[in-house]
C-alpha cells in the first residue's frame, strides 16, 4: 500500500456518493504546513483516482486534466462526500467530480473535469 | 542570467512545504517571466507508488513546490516572509506516461503568465532525461 493510500478512509461508496474522512494523523499534515495542517491540494485528485480506480476495477492514471478548480480547504478530519459521473470508453474514463463537505453540499471544495486510463 | 541554483537547504527558505512532502531539491530564478526547478526522486518519496512510478499528483505538487519557490524568492528579495500557498486551479493538464521512477531527476521550466496580487499564474513544463512528462497551467495564490 502506498503512503497516500492511508490518507483517507472510504466511510460509505454507493451509486450517488462516496462519502470519505480524512486521516487526522496522517504524516503528510507534518509538512504541508508545520502547525497549520491542510490537505495538499493535489491529494484530493490523488483520493478521486483511487475511488474511481476501485469502482471500475483496475488502477488508472490521469491521462488528462482539463479543469480542477479549489474552491475551499480540506482539512484533517473533515468528512467528505464525492459525487462522480464516470463514462468509459474504450480504456480511457472521463470523470466529472465534485467533493463537497459531507454535510452540506453547497459546501463545495473541488470540482473536476478529467481523462484517466 | 539565471541566479546560481539554490540547492535543498537554501529551498526550504523560499517555501513553507517540509518533509515528508518536500518535492524540490534545486531551484533557479532567470528572470521575473521564467525559473527552473530539479528533484531528484528519493527511494521513500511518499508520492511512489506500489509498481516503484512516481504518481502523476507527485509532479504536480512539485510544479505547484516551484511556483513557491519563484514567488517565494521574489519575497525574500523584497526583505518579506515566505506565504504559506495555494493552488487556486489546474487546467490544461497533458500527462505523458510512464512516469519516473526513484533515482530520476525531474526538471521543470516554469513560465510565469501573470503575477497580480498574491495571484499567480503559471505554464509548467516537467521533464525526464528530456522527455516530457506534464504539461500544464496553475493558477496559485501565495
Amino acid at each position: 500500500m502506498s503512503q497516500i493510500s492511508t490518507l483517507f478512509d472510504i466511510i460509505e461508496a454507493n451509486q450517488e456518493a462516496v462519502l470519505l474522512k480524512m486521516n487526522e494523523n496522517h504524516p503528510v499534515y507534518q509538512g504541508h504546513f508545520p502547525g497549520n495542517p491542510i490537505t495538499p491540494g493535489v491529494l484530493s485528485l490523488r483520493m478521486i483516482r483511487e475511488c474511481v480506480s476501485r469502482e471500475i476495477g483496475r488502477p488508472l492514471h490521469y491521462a488528462a486534466i482539463k479543469n480542477c478548480r479549489y474552491v475551499a480547504l480540506i482539512r484533517p478530519g473533515d468528512t467528505l462526500r464525492l459525487q462522480r459521473q464516470i463514462t468509459e470508453n474504450e480504456g480511457s474514463v472521463t470523470v466529472k467530480a465534485t467533493l463537497t463537505d459531507a454535510n452540506n453540499p453547497d459546501d463545495l471544495r473541488l470540482q473536476l473535469e478529467a481523462e484517466m486510463r | 542570467m539565471s541566479t546560481p541554483a539554490c540547492n535543498t537547504n537554501d529551498i526550504i527558505s523560499l517555501i513553507p512545504q517540509r518533509p515528508p512532502i518536500l518535492m524540490v531539491d534545486g531551484f533557479s530564478f532567470e528572470d521575473e517571466q521564467n525559473c527552473n526547478s530539479t528533484l531528484t526522486i528519493s527511494g521513500d518519496n511518499m508520492f511512489l507508488e506500489e509498481s516503484g512510478r512516481l504518481a502523476e499528483e507527485g509532479i504536480l505538487e512539485h510544479i505547484a513546490q516551484t511556483a513557491a519557490a519563484y514567488v517565494g524568492y521574489l519575497r525574500k528579495q523584497a526583505g518579506e516572509e515566505v506565504n504559506m500557498g495555494y493552488i487556486g486551479d489546474i487546467k490544461r493538464c497533458v500527462v505523458n506516461h510512464p512516469m519516473p521512477m526513484a533515482g530520476d531527476t525531474l526538471t521543470t521550466h516554469l513560465t510565469i503568465m501573470s503575477q497580480v496580487g498574491n495571484i499567480t499564474m503559471v505554464a509548467a513544463e516537467t521533464a525526464v532525461n528530456g522527455q516530457t512528462l506534464m504539461t500544464c497551467r496553475m493558477k496559485l495564490a501565495n
